[in-house]
């Protein structure tokens, strides 16, 4: 293939572009580059599988904009597996099972834990620690030295959480102090700092993701991109989650918005004008008493020429979040373990040598969540290992014989630990590199795919709200912005909480229009509880419903008559489901996301839902996503054409080559691929029609000189290649020659001088709408040659 | 230089044969297809005014008001009239083209 691209005379692959240009590989000297327009912005899925509108120049610029970052542990041996770094006093001791006792004989001194750092002044650290065991009394603890920061009286066993800012630089110990009638134990002490990046005035604190602020005061960050680059063009957004008075005003290097006081995401676009920073209610203006997150900056152009290289056919991993478990490899020994019965750890692998052996931790688990755990078996003698997530009885899995095993598993009760023991027969062997981690789904590789130029028609979103769902008709839902990364890997999906059992939970828009075919999308994420998302399109004459599965990305079912359905998964457990229908006639059409455990449309009472991006469009297929914010919006159609030259076409013979796949199996109208002279009478063209063939064909002085049909489909990845020479035409499609032509003229020398995804004059109604991996133009190759060009 | 233009029809036929005498949209062999300076028209139809209201069980309880007419958008590299039937919503536009401003349809 190398070879034969060395004697193309263009070609063109998804590398590079310029604003109203798609630049070809060869010629190299940009005598070959297509004109491109589109007059809109589109987006596209990058290579790193994100939705992307390809005017936005960057990533987002704001660090720790969800307020989601914590630093360092502060706290050395918190989780107290070795009786060291805390300085007891009497009445407080060590508890073998690595917890701290609290026995009420304290009285009011401090039991203290010199932090890895000295507290900092006004910024706000995120306390965790556990009661257990919990009698009578209640503990609290301080940041000591200088004027103390003391946190609140906690009593009852649990996980007690607590933001709280410093509010002396001196502070520099963390204690449990005055707590003289406390009976209990603690453990698992975490002291991280949160709000990274920040300055703020003291009436601002952060936790729980997001910034709260009091009243009067400001919150600022520098952008290093954005110092000293004013005229930069940027779009900011950010969510207001809680407005008790007053309201918002960003900033952004001059840019800024007008004060905001409602609830919900904003965004706006504006042009920097100074060097300065990044504001949220700069000098107090806003006075807001409320709380903020999700802040975004991103660099955009105005540009609205730019093609697309959009990627799909990704690979995909697990994607993890941190080890829980400590000492998983045994290389410390014991340490970080409970060992049962004769278990031991020698040698670097815990060991099981006899009946009723365990081998347990007990991470930081959470009821519902998925976990998966991987391990290895060394030195397997007898027996079945059986690990537990949890207590018996709860999710399980064994393994027999050495190697490496592992499992996803839901933590199906409260009981915070993981347990290596015997399944029947007696385990005797040893395991080793335990590992567990939260699993999150299945993410994209990046650069795992592969792109290609993506030309679409136009189309427009009639959903006018497509990411703020609050806009949206809502029935037994109540919905809030979550954390969980939408497909654009910036803002946020929402949360959809269903409230009753009952089949008319829903979230719906209503349109009226008159339409042939309509396709409704959206991008989904399993919830909690039910594994079915649902798209019904009703109140029409072709009514239909489809369930998608979202644990194994199916179209699980369906009623009524659905033209078209689709899920794509775009990682880390979101799909883009969508479902089309026809109609004949002027229609009220209903779109409804519902969720479901069955094919009845009934979701789980309380079971969840993430959902984005929802659009409505007037195609027999889902396009790529059109964001919009308060109108219908429309991306204009794509338009490529006037590429190569008179020099670099061959009139008299030839090959024109494209691995292409279309949109659709069937086009209403006939798109083309053609070289011409830019006028129809002289032009040869690969096309797709509105019967389903596909094929080519040429005109000599307005002649039909032949036209070779193929009784395929293209909306798969294809190569063909289309051979023309005196009375020697053929079509080849995916390695085998399809059809040939023995009667059929060709131009004169020098006729053919461009390359349109269009008809020759570049407008109309042919152009093509599809996927392009590589479009070329070859001297005439040779049967053994074009066999091997079109292999896929 | 795109324009953008927002428009306003008694009809959708009058607006259909308005865009086609100014040459926005052309008919060749039977089919509608766009003029080489024409970067987009958008059949919006009916502008809603008032919105329907739903029940709580998502039951319609008032009709939605429309505006009157029909209304079409269009981008075009031309310069071109409308007269009357040319309209000025601004930042109140039902519709917008994606990458444009709300409002920005000419004149500014």
């Amino acid at each position: 293939m190398s070879n034969l691209l060395d004697k193309a005379s263009i070609v063109l692959t998804p590398t590079a572009y310029d604003n109203g240009k798609v630049l070809c590989v060869k010629p190299s000297d940009g005598s070959g580059d297509f004109d491109f327009s589109r007059n809109s912005a589109a987006t596209r899925v990058n290579a790193q599988g994100l939705v992307e509108d390809v005017q936005i120049l960057s990533s987002n610029l704001v660090q720790n904009g969800d307020f989601s970052e914590q630093g360092s542990q502060l706290i050395t041996n918190g989780g107290f597996a070795t009786d060291s770094n805390w300085t007891l006093i009497s009445g407080v001791t060590y508890n073998v099972g690595g917890y701290l006792d609290f026995d009420g004989s304290q009285g009011t001194g401090s039991v203290t834990n010199t932090p890895n750092t000295t507290f900092t002044l006004n910024k706000t650290y995120k306390v965790v620690y556990e009661i257990k065991n919990y009698v009578s009394g209640t503990i609290k603890f301080r940041f000591q030295g200088g004027s103390n920061t003391i946190g609140q009286q906690q009593s009852g066993d649990g996980v007690k959480t607590e933001y709280i800012v410093c509010n002396d630089s001196s502070n520099n110990n963390f204690n449990f102090f005055g707590s003289s009638s406390f009976i209990g134990s603690i453990d698992n002490v975490s002291v991280k700092e949160v709000g990274q990046n920040w300055f703020k005035d003291a009436n601002w604190s952060i936790g729980d993701n997001v910034a709260t602020s009091t009243g009067g005061g400001r919150m600022f960050q520098s952008i290093s991109a954005l110092e000293g680059n004013t005229g930069t063009k940027v779009k900011v957004s950010f969510n207001i989650t809680e407005v008790t008075s007053g309201g918002v005003k960003v900033d952004c290097y001059g840019a800024a918005s007008s004060v905001i006081t409602e609830v919900g995401t904003h965004t706006f676009t504006g042009t920097t004008t100074n060097s300065l920073n990044l504001y949220i209610n700069n000098s107090g203006t806003g006075n807001l008493v409320g709380s903020i997150t999700n802040i975004s900056v991103i660099e955009i152009t105005d540009d609205t020429n730019l093609p697309r290289i959009n990627y799909d056919g990704f690979s995909y991993q697990d994607a993890l979040g941190s080890e829980l478990v400590t000492n998983g490899d045994f290389s410390n020994g014991a340490t970080g373990w409970e060992l049962i019965g004769a278990a031991n750890v020698a040698n670097g692998v815990g060991n099981f040598v006899g009946s009723g052996d365990k081998i347990l931790q007990r991470p930081n688990l959470t009821q519902g969540k998925l976990y998966k755990i991987t391990f290895d078996i060394l030195n397997y003698t007898s027996g079945t290992s059986r690990v537990y997530l949890g207590s018996t009885g709860d999710a399980s899995f064994t393994a027999t014989g050495n190697g490496t095993y592992s499992a996803i598993l839901e933590a199906e009760s409260s009981t915070d630990v993981v347990q290596w023991r015997s399944s029947g027969t007696t385990f005797i062997g040893s395991i080793d590199n335990c590992s567990v981690k939260e699993y999150l789904g299945q993410e994209v590789v990046p650069d795992s795919g592969c792109g290609s130029w993506l030309f679409e028609p136009q189309s427009t979103n009639l959903i006018t709200y497509s990411e703020d769902f609050s806009q949206w008709q809502r029935v037994n839902i109540a919905t809030e912005v979550s954390t969980t990364l939408s497909p654009d890997g910036i803002s946020f999906m929402t949360k959809a909480t269903f409230s009753a059992s009952a089949s008319n939970s829903y979230i719906r828009q209503n349109k009226t229009m008159a339409v042939g075919s309509v396709t409704s999308s959206i991008f989904v994420k399993k919830g909690n509880l039910d594994a079915f998302a649902l798209i019904r399109i009703g109140s029409i004459d072709n009514p239909v419903s489809v369930w998608f599965n979202l644990d194994n990305g199916t179209v699980a079912n369906s009623t009524g008559s659905p033209t078209n359905t689709s899920i794509v998964n775009y990682g880390n457990g979101v799909y883009r489901i969508s479902a089309t229908t026809t109609s004949a006639t002027d229609l009220t059409l209903t779109s409804i996301i519902q969720s479901s455990d069955t094919s009845t449309g009934n979701p789980t009472e309380n079971a969840t839902q993430f959902y984005w991006g929802g659009q409505i469009e007037i195609l027999p297929y889902a396009t790529s996503y059109i964001p919009t914010d308060g109108t219908s919006v429309t991306r204009n159609q794509d338009d490529c054409t006037n590429g190569g030259s008179a020099a670099s076409i061959n009139s008299t013979s030839g090959v024109l080559y494209a691995e292409i796949s279309a949109l659709e199996e069937t086009s209403e109208l006939n798109r083309h691929i053609s070289l011409s002279s830019g006028f129809n009478v002289d032009r040869l063209y690969l096309y797709y029609t509105k019967s389903g063939e596909f094929g080519f064909a040429a005109y000599v002085g307005g002649v039909l000189q032949a036209n070779i049909k193929y009784d395929g489909i293209i909306v798969n990845n294809s190569k063909v290649a289309c051979k023309y020479k005196e009375n020697d035409y053929a079509l080849w499609v995916d390695g085998v020659e399809v059809g040939t032509d023995t009667s059929a003229g060709v131009w004169s020398s020098g006729t053919l001088d461009r390359m349109n995804f269009a008809n020759p004059l570049g407008s109309g109604n042919n152009f093509f709408y599809g996927k392009t991996k590589c479009a070329a133009v070859f001297p005439l190759l040779t049967d053994t040659e074009l066999a091997e060009l079109t292999t896929i | 230089m795109m324009q953008i233009y927002k428009t306003n029809f008694p009809t959708e036929q009058q607006g259909k044969d308005y865009l086609l005498n100014l040459g926005v949209i052309l008919e060749v062999r039977g089919k509608i297809v766009f003029a080489p300076t024409t970067a987009a028209v958008v059949y919006i139809g009916k502008v809603v005014k008032i919105p329907a209201t739903y029940d709580a069980d998502g039951n319609i309880l008032t009709l939605a008001v429309y505006y009157d007419g029909y209304a079409i958008d269009v981008m075009s590299s031309d310069l071109l009239t409308f007269g009357t039937f040319e309209v000025f919503p601004a930042d109140k536009a039902a519709h917008s083209f994606y990458g444009w401003a709300r409002g920005a349809e000419v004149p500014k």
